[in-house]
């Protein structure tokens, strides 16, 4: 298996350290804000969903994310703050699950040559060049970054810690 | 085997800097010490939190020692202060977390499997990570890219420009 199995480890346990960061986060406080412009949990578990799609692309897997979804959570789009504008907090988490099961079985199997492959988002290729570089940063950086955020989120919602720090 | 899981490493890691750059590159002294709400992590305290973590994965790396990280001043049963102090400047926190960076890279691509095969040398850790090396992509990956997440989310709160 040429990705690291350390990779693909954390893809899992990321999913576990989101449960934690929302596990006391009750469905209709999904999309607050506690200040202008910070990513709520509604959009940031949507955005996650839809990195699958991103990921699929590139790894040649058959995942798409619902109808309408990229527009509402792809990496640009504008964050709304009405609850009634995202779906249901298990609808959202249900569709990373089957993001994240329906393309980490194809990624794990890739080969040397499909992950050298030059990355196929042109603006991306800057700075992921290849294919193994966007699913190493999908899978941890960028998955990450946006649970950092979920965690500040809490501390700004007047929430407790989630993991000590 | 061992190469490819350590590029798979770095490629995250060498992320992470970049992104660590741009989240605090139009950040003054002052504003490194910014709590805008109670609780939030402000950047000299992440970026010192995060600096301690990188002699560890070097030693982890290189078959080294250290002592438990939970136990220093910015370690993970601290908070932040407000005393300017105890962190110093920008950019002498930034150039701290650069050269981490480079040592842990360096220490990486030096390494051997017997190295990151060896027993956790840290009891507290032994549990969760058997290994030396087991420890290395949650320290390198999930670790600080969860704190840079938090500073991208404290950037908003101050109504800075998402990088």
């Amino acid at each position: 298996m040429p990705i690291s199995q350390a990779v693909l480890d954390h893809a899992r346990v990321n999913r576990n350290m989101l449960d934690m960061l929302l596990k006391d986060v009750e469905d209709e406080r999904m999309a607050a804000q506690p200040a202008a412009g910070m990513n709520h949990p509604a959009w940031i578990v949507g955005h996650l969903a839809v990195s699958w799609e991103q990921a699929s692309r590139w790894a040649g897997a058959g995942y798409r994310a619902p109808q309408g979804w990229l527009a509402k959570f792809d990496m640009g789009s504008r964050l709304l703050t009405g609850r009634a504008e995202y779906p249901a907090k298990a609808v959202l988490l249900a569709e990373l699950d089957r993001g994240y099961g329906s393309v980490t079985p194809v990624i794990e199997n890739l080969s040397d040559a499909a992950l050298a492959d030059v990355m196929p988002t042109e603006g991306f290729r800057g700075f992921l060049p290849t294919v193994e570089h966007g699913l190493v940063f999908g899978m941890t950086g960028h998955y990450l970054y946006h649970l950092g955020q979920l965690s500040a989120w809490r501390r700004a919602m007047g929430l407790p810690s989630a993991m000590g720090v | 085997m061992l190469d490819l899981c350590i590029e798979s490493l770095l490629i995250g890691w060498d992320r992470n800097l970049d992104y660590a750059k741009k989240l605090v590159a139009d950040l003054s002294d002052e504003q490194m010490m910014l709590q805008p709400r109670p609780g939030m992590n402000h950047p000299a305290w992440t970026f010192s939190h995060m600096n301690i973590y990188h002699e560890v994965i070097a030693q982890l790396a290189s078959g080294g020692t250290f002592p438990d990280p939970r136990e220093h001043r910015f370690g993970m049963l601290s908070k932040p202060e407000a005393e300017a102090s105890l962190y110093g400047t920008k950019q002498s926190i930034i150039g701290q977390y650069e050269q981490g960076h480079a040592r842990v890279a360096e220490a990486l691509r030096n390494t051997s499997a017997a190295t990151l095969e060896r027993p956790m040398p840290l009891e507290r850790w032994k549990k969760l990570f058997p290994k030396a090396g087991s420890a290395l992509g949650y320290l390198m990956l999930v670790h600080e890219s969860t704190h840079l997440g938090q500073i991208s989310a404290w950037r908003r709160v101050q109504g800075l420009a998402s990088v």
